[in-house]
């Protein structure tokens, strides 16, 4: 059930309906039935799978705060069967293919593909668990008696389908705390809600077809393709933070607080900051638990000091950090998919920021010898050379074959007569559907603009006069209602970001 | 004494990152003026000049606030050894 369809309309209500009529001390058990109901809605595989990594989980902590002796090789073997069942469910296609393609034929195949279909949410959960385990281990967290509670934190239903991954710090006490009706966070909440479907149905999902063109792998003039490729940026953007703001608006209705995942990524002055702005709760995730104990391992720090020695003080310095980030985006990458184009799209942000941490000395320098100022005029440079290294990576991000990937780029360049970009991209959707998914895109540009200048659109509106906020908020569901997409049996289009 | 050992980390501190005020400043990781990259710098120095092996767990924004913050994480560290 995608939290877009009609039946989650429906769901949802009766999950905020009951959330506040149980007590209070019993609201969490509103929220693990709900949850539990969501799951086995998306298939025996979602639940089978979430109670068995929850018994993993909740097992696994326990022995973790007991044991005096033998942790950390506790830790690797609760770690290697969480991370392995996902790694091998995920993966497992990809892999049979390729040794049957090396070792097989066609008639006798080495490992025949098992036909299963993916748990909703499989990699967020994952990652759930498996942080809960290590911050057990470190002391961070204490292991939870109540298995009932693991598996809520596990398998909380807004956030199943695409995250955000929490950590068990920020969301399991406020799971299971009850939270009293507040009227403020409730219409604030709502507000959000509506928001995220405006930037899903109104935008994204109207933009579809510029996607859907560079599929097609038909002859498209170049100007067209680079426009293509960057309204995918701003597609994924608004499909992926639009998921968001639903799944944070719907817990703000009852007075939970997900994560930030998005933090208008689009207005970040380097790569390194995109990344901070960008799918935050992963970036967190990969920094806590792969990119610290990388670097700061005795073989981080050994590498340190021999590098110090060899290529001097700061290149030495940086070098574990950069070797460790460069690893770090190469598994974001392949976390996408198995497939080249993956591996060119992390590894080039690797090496973006690798190279931007090594050479920052060199860009210092550069900087005080043209004498650019940190601020003013190069402010927006610094957005627009953001854009471009982002917006070239997108060329890897939205299909799996390098080769086509390349061919797009090198047709980009080809044929940029203003009048045929004019007539393929009208041929492509109608007017009137470029002028509301550009109008759409521009409020959410102007909200955004908005929060960047710390004006907290959301507060100001939930706490505001009634006969501002309310008219706005029917302008707001009629813009939904009446310009949103709607596929088969008036449910939207599926999320880009689920199928992981 | 204190101070003297006070002196040495500010050193440390500032040959990583010139442009921060170590002895000011109290919220260095919440206020953004220290990212992931200095960070990890930090921990490979303090672990060089101190002989103190900070770990994935000890990173919390409390641990890294202020160069006071830190100078009682190492003396932690080195009490436990």
């Amino acid at each position: 059930m995608s939290i877009l369809s009609a039946e989650f309309l429906l769901f949802g209500v009766a999950v905020v309906l009951c959330y506040y009529i149980t007590p209070l001390r019993l609201r969490w058990g509103t929220l693990l039935v709900a949850s539990v109901g969501f799951a086995a809605l998306s298939g025996w595989q979602t639940i089978a799978h979430l109670a068995a990594l929850t018994a993993l989980t909740w097992g696994g902590a326990w022995a973790l705060q007991k044991l005096r002796r033998g942790r950390r090789l506790l830790l690797a073997a609760l770690l290697a069967l969480d991370l392995g069942a996902m790694l091998l469910l995920k993966y497992q296609p990809a892999l049979a293919a390729w040794l049957n393609a090396r070792f097989g034929t066609q008639r006798n195949p080495v490992w025949s593909v098992w036909e299963l279909a993916l748990p909703l949410g499989l990699s967020y959960f994952t990652f759930q668990s498996a942080g809960y385990l290590v911050d057990v281990y470190r002391g961070k967290a204490a292991a939870q008696r109540n298995p009932a509670r693991v598996g809520l934190f596990l398998g909380f239903f807004p956030q199943l389908a695409q995250g955000p991954i929490s950590t068990w710090k920020e969301l399991a006490g406020q799971l299971t705390q009850g939270h009293a009706f507040d009227p403020v966070e409730f219409v604030s909440g709502f507000q959000l809600l509506l928001w995220g479907y405006f930037k899903k149905m109104v935008v994204a999902d109207r933009l579809a077809p510029t996607t859907e063109a560079l599929l097609k792998n038909e002859a498209m003039p170049g100007l067209s393709i680079m426009l293509c490729v960057a309204l995918y940026a701003i597609r994924l953007y608004m499909d992926f933070s639009g998921g968001m703001d639903v799944a944070r608006g719907f817990c703000g209705m009852l007075g939970i607080r997900l994560p930030l995942n998005f933090k208008r990524p689009f207005f970040a002055q380097s790569v390194a900051e995109y990344w901070r702005r960008w799918h935050i709760t992963l970036g967190a995730w990969f920094r806590s638990y792969v990119l610290y104990p990388l670097t700061i391992s005795r073989a981080g720090i050994a590498l340190g000091a021999w590098a110090e020695k060899w290529l001097g003080k700061r290149a030495g310095r940086v070098l574990p950090s950069a070797l460790a980030t460069l690893c770090v985006f190469l598994l974001i990458g392949l976390w996408h998919s198995v497939s080249w184009n993956a591996v060119l799209y992390g590894g080039y942000f690797g090496l973006v920021m690798a190279l931007s941490m090594l050479l920052e000395p060199l860009w210092k320098a550069l900087r005080r010898g043209l004498k650019l100022p940190k601020s003013g005029w190069m402010r927006p440079v610094r957005v627009a050379r953001t854009w471009l290294v982002v917006g070239f990576a997108q060329y890897f991000a939205f299909q799996d074959s390098a080769q086509t990937s390349f061919a797009l780029l090198r047709q980009s360049f080809e044929n940029w007569q203003l009048r045929d970009a004019a007539a393929q991209l009208t041929a492509l959707m109608p007017g009137l559907e470029w002028g509301i998914a550009l109008a759409g895109a521009m409020a959410v540009l102007a909200v955004d603009l908005l929060c960047e200048r710390k004006v907290d659109v959301c507060g100001v509106l939930a706490r505001g006069r009634v006969w501002i906020r309310w008219p706005l908020m029917l302008l707001l569901l009629l813009a939904v209602l009446i310009f949103g997409v709607y596929g088969a049996g008036y449910d939207a289009t599926a999320f880009l970001y689920t199928q992981f | 004494m204190l101070e003297m050992e006070m002196q040495k980390l500010l050193e440390i501190l500032r040959d990583i990152k010139d442009d921060v005020d170590f002895e000011r400043e109290t919220a260095l990781v919440d206020d953004g003026l220290i990212d992931s990259l200095d960070l990890t710098q930090i921990i490979a120095a303090l672990d060089r000049a101190y002989g103190v092996r900070i770990t994935a767990a000890d990173i919390e924004p409390e641990n890294f606030n202020s160069a006071e913050a830190m100078l009682a994480m190492i003396r932690r560290h080195q009490a436990q050894a």
